[in-house]
């Protein structure tokens, strides 16, 4: 196109345009949401049902269920390799997802001292408030409501949470996998996110 | 009255690889010759031009066998195309 007969509303089409085409680039965050929802949901029912159900303590469930957590870290290196041989661009909410979860990671592990430290189960009965808010704000920003909803459940099952005895705490956490990472997870896959 | 628009910004191609760069922390080659339409020589050129004047940098690497090109969004970039935009709308303005 000639440059003289470029104009002003044409610029600003053009900005427009190329706006909304780069706001439709996905993160493929639905995948890991997904499965590190199923991953840390299935953690907890299963310290639920060993909790409630002392004859599963000992058994090949109890002493190898960490392994989950390698196999989740495999899928999703595996997944990442995969993603960034297609991928043609880095949408900026990808710095969102890395900086929101790896912090909800170290306030989980930081919890997690604080339980040994102090002997209670705080890391536990706050975990569904940590993912929730975590998942609410991501939600926020990326414009996805049933983030930001799923968010809220989340943070709420905390009271709960907290006036539950133990095997109770583990139930709750792993209902807050599924209304936070799960179901958003899974809604994530028809939209630009 | 009117402040001038920035010529290097004028131009149909390098506003759309700029504002394809404003949504997105970067971008490949491919994805903004996808995008833009455009021939691969012609965009090749448009970067050179916005690379040189610091508005975009470019990254050269290779993805597996395959060299790819990168490009992102510079800070002097991002401000030249927040004072373009609102250079255009005193236009629109008036």
């Amino acid at each position: 196109m000639a440059k003289n007969t470029f104009s002003t509303t044409n610029s600003l089409r053009t900005i427009e345009a190329a706006i909304i085409e780069a706001k439709t680039s996905k993160t493929g965050a639905s995948f890991y949401y997904v499965l590190w929802g199923l991953i840390l949901s299935i953690y907890f029912i299963i310290h639920f049902l060993i909790i409630i159900n002392s004859n599963l303590r000992g058994t090949i469930i109890d002493t190898f269920n960490w392994v989950l957590f390698p196999i989740g870290g495999f899928l999703s290196y595996s997944n990442k390799s995969k993603d960034q041989k297609k991928e043609t661009n880095v949408p900026q909410l990808e710095k969102v997802y890395l900086f929101a979860f790896t912090g909800f990671a170290f306030m989980y592990a930081i919890l997690t001292f604080a339980s040994t430290y102090l002997s209670s189960s705080i890391a536990i009965m706050l975990f569904p408030l940590i993912i929730g808010s975590t998942v609410y704000v991501v939600g926020g920003i990326s414009k996805h409501k049933i983030s930001i909803f799923c968010g809220i459940f989340s943070m709420l099952l905390t009271v709960v949470s907290v006036l539950s005895k133990l095997e109770i705490q583990f139930l709750i956490a792993s209902i807050a996998c599924i209304s936070s990472c799960i179901i958003p997870g899974i809604t994530m896959r028809k939209s630009n996110v | 009255m009117f402040n001038e628009l920035d010529p290097l910004l004028h131009s149909q191609l390098r506003l759309a690889i700029i504002s394809l760069l404003i949504g997105l922390e970067e971008a490949e080659f491919v994805y903004l010759k996808e995008k833009t339409k455009a021939s691969a020589g012609n965009l090749s050129l448009q970067i050179d031009k916005l690379c040189l004047a610091g508005y975009i940098s470019v990254k050269k690497g290779f993805k597996g066998k395959y060299p790819v090109t990168i490009c992102k969004i510079t800070p002097k970039g991002l401000k030249a195309f927040e004072d373009y935009v609102a250079t255009i709308k005193t236009y629109i303005k008036i």
